[in-house]
């Protein structure tokens, strides 16, 4: 399984900011992952106060294990506590799988793309 | 008569005078090179148009002319087309164009077809005697190693007869299967009926896979049946070939100019199967490490081969006993085929998997690019039904294993698709997924993440069923929550989420030692 570190790239500005991961979040390169989205998330934090919602483009990802759900449940915990809406787009059916299994679907809107 | 070194005489053995075929249509030009080559001490024969040319070789065969030298442009057929034809029938006999008008695309059209030589008219004496000479050597090595791979061939037709009067494939319960890199290899296998139903079976594999090694191969499994009969132990029968080895073969010092014989040892795994088939010994010197799998679809690792016999006096033979062996399976298989595995960066148990199951046109396919002679028995023990599991991955990871996970889950995905080559996308993410957490937990929380400490993953498949297993077992004391039966995942755990991966994506999960050895099931219908 590819676990290079990802591309993270940010477009939109004001109400919705899509934040896109460009591959596989996993053990091995979580740590990189999760430093590059925390830089996001805290720039739109303190400079745009319009900020309404985040959409996580992760349509990229083939594969996301246990190490990277508990990142993306994270990034839930800290958007919901600042009253963002969340949406996360993916375009792998067995990723969405594991949003249900783990009741992600139920912090935020999964949008499975292409199936 | 000549003299030969210690002065006597002898009657020299006269060399067949090589013959020539000489096509031109210009009759001057024809007679000239008949004077010239006849001179050069050629027997010659002439045509002047390619229709006779091939009359005269059909006629006294190709075999009877070591060169044939032609001109390109003729009325009617030209020399190219002499050329084709002749390297249909006799793709050894070389041919010498000699022009004087053929184009570049000509020049080129005749080397792509195989022309000896191509000379420029007029042709130099010096130069027509070199491309005669070396065409001559040309067709005669040519036409030895022809004859040579014919006498290998038939070594191969005689190899793969003695195999069929073994008995081997004559026995329902053993599935076996052998290609030798060449026609005849050094990997065999043998098969005895004992007293009380029972059955040895000897698997052999003698060093190189060239026919020396097919020849000592047969020596060796000659030599066994011999005892065999005469109703020697197993040991008994690797304690004499080891002798006979150390004691006659390799009983010799190194340099010797005057003995050729490469230096021989014998990979060599006997195998004696009682009546009932449900006890089995093996003794084993030097082949890869047997494969035990379990009716529940549990592999085991029997009786390190250690040496070969033919390296030392005391040849340290493996011996297993298994009792109660019933519905279980035995996969032995030699070196070659643990080389190509790795070459191909799939495990070996998944490449015999393929073999297996496949049909012998497939098989030769799968092992074209072989570099070594590859051989696959498997034994089926009393109750090993056709949906018995086969081992496809029975590997051991060090407890730091998690860092490397993504190089892991590589080679997993790579030999599971190449064991099942049907297997469905969705299906094998399910299984890497399983597996990944399974192994992650098994590694950094079995293990506490202590290289010192290991665990262990397997992989079985039952073709029949449509049914692949994994299992993962680490050696810590497990856990005990019940992560299986769990109404709802406590996301605040973080180890939740894999155990979470692992309860939902299999079709069945199932665990032992409190949560320590973790089953999980997939239907691949």
């Amino acid at each position: 399984m590819n676990a290079s570190i990802p591309q993270v790239s940010v477009a939109g500005a004001g109400e919705e900011i899509t934040l896109v991961i460009g591959g596989n979040i996993l053990s091995t390169n979580v740590q990189e992952v999760r430093q590059k989205v925390l830089d996001v998330l805290n720039q739109n934090e303190t400079g745009n106060p319009l900020w309404k919602r985040l959409h996580l483009d992760l349509t990229a990802a083939q594969m996301i294990d246990s190490t990277g759900l508990n990142f993306l449940v994270a990034v839930t915990r800290h958007v919901k506590k600042r009253g963002i809406e969340l949406k996360i787009s993916v375009s792998s059916p067995n990723i969405s799988k594991s949003f249900n299994f783990i009741r992600l679907n139920r912090q935020a809107e999964i949008v499975l793309i292409g199936s | 008569m000549y003299l030969t070194s210690d002065g006597r005489q002898s009657q020299r053995v006269s060399r067949p005078v090589d013959s020539v075929l000489i096509i031109d249509d210009e009759e001057d030009l024809l007679d000239m090179l008949k004077a010239v080559v006849s001179t050069l001490g050629y027997e010659v024969t002439t045509a002047s148009d390619v229709d006779t040319a091939e009359g005269i070789l059909t006629r006294r065969g190709t075999r009877a002319f070591q060169c044939v030298l032609t001109d390109y442009k003729m009325p009617g057929r030209n020399g190219l087309e002499l050329l084709r034809w002749l390297k249909h029938f006799d793709a050894d006999l070389a041919i010498i164009v000699n022009t004087g008008y053929a184009s570049h695309e000509d020049v080129s059209a005749m080397i792509r077809e195989g022309a000896a030589d191509i000379l420029k008219k007029p042709v130099q004496m010096d130069i027509l005697r070199q491309a005669l000479t070396h065409a001559v050597k040309q067709t005669r090595v040519s036409r030895r190693r022809a004859s040579a791979e014919k006498a290998v061939l038939q070594v191969g037709v005689v190899q793969s007869y003695m195999l069929r009067i073994t008995g081997i494939r004559d026995i329902p319960w053993v599935g076996f299967y052998s290609r030798p890199v060449h026609q005849a290899g050094g990997d065999f296998v043998s098969s005895f009926p004992r007293e009380g139903g029972g059955e040895l079976l000897i698997m052999a594999d003698v060093a190189g896979h060239n026919l020396d090694a097919a020849y000592i191969s047969a020596f060796f499994h000659g030599a066994v049946h011999g005892m065999a009969r005469a109703g020697l132990s197993s040991q008994s029968m690797v304690n004499e070939i080891n002798r006979f080895l150390l004691s006659k073969w390799n009983d010799r010092d190194l340099g010797d100019s005057a003995d050729q014989a490469p230096e021989a040892s014998v990979c060599a795994l006997f195998i004696e199967v009682d009546g009932t088939r449900e006890t089995m010994v093996c003794h084993n010197n030097g082949l890869p490490t047997p494969v035990l799998t379990l009716p529940e679809a549990r592999t085991s690792f029997i009786g390190m081969g250690n040496c070969p016999l033919g390296l030392y006096d005391d040849p340290e033979t493996c011996v297993t006993r298994i009792d109660g062996a019933k519905g279980a399976s035995l996969l032995c298989y030699s070196d070659g085929l643990e080389d190509f595995a790795r070459a191909q960066r799939i495990s070996p148990l998944a490449l015999a998997c393929r073999l297996h199951f496949a049909s012998d046109a497939e098989r030769d396919e799968i092992l074209a690019e072989a570099d070594d002679d590859v051989m696959v028995m498997r034994l089926c023990m009393a109750d090993c039904g056709e949906d018995a599991f086969f081992p496809i991955l029975a590997d051991s990871y060090p407890g730091d294993t998690y860092q490397q996970i993504d190089a892991v889950e590589d080679g997993w995905a790579r030999s599971i698709q190449y064991a099942i080559p049907d297997i469905l996308d969705e299906k094998l993410y399910s299984i890497l997924l399983t597996a990944r957490e399974a192994v992650i937990n098994a590694t950094l929380h079995g293990c506490g993440g202590d290289p010192e400490k290991a665990a262990d993953f397997h992989v079985h498949y039952s073709p029949k069923l449509k049914l692949l297993r994994i299992m993962a077992r680490d050696p810590g004391q497990g856990y005990d929550d019940d992560f299986l039966t769990a109404a709802e995942p406590d996301m605040e755990k973080e180890r939740h989420s894999g155990l979470v991966l692992i309860r939902n994506f299999p079709d069945r999960v199932w665990t032992e030692r409190r949560n320590a050895t973790v089953f999980a099931e997939f239907s691949l219908i």
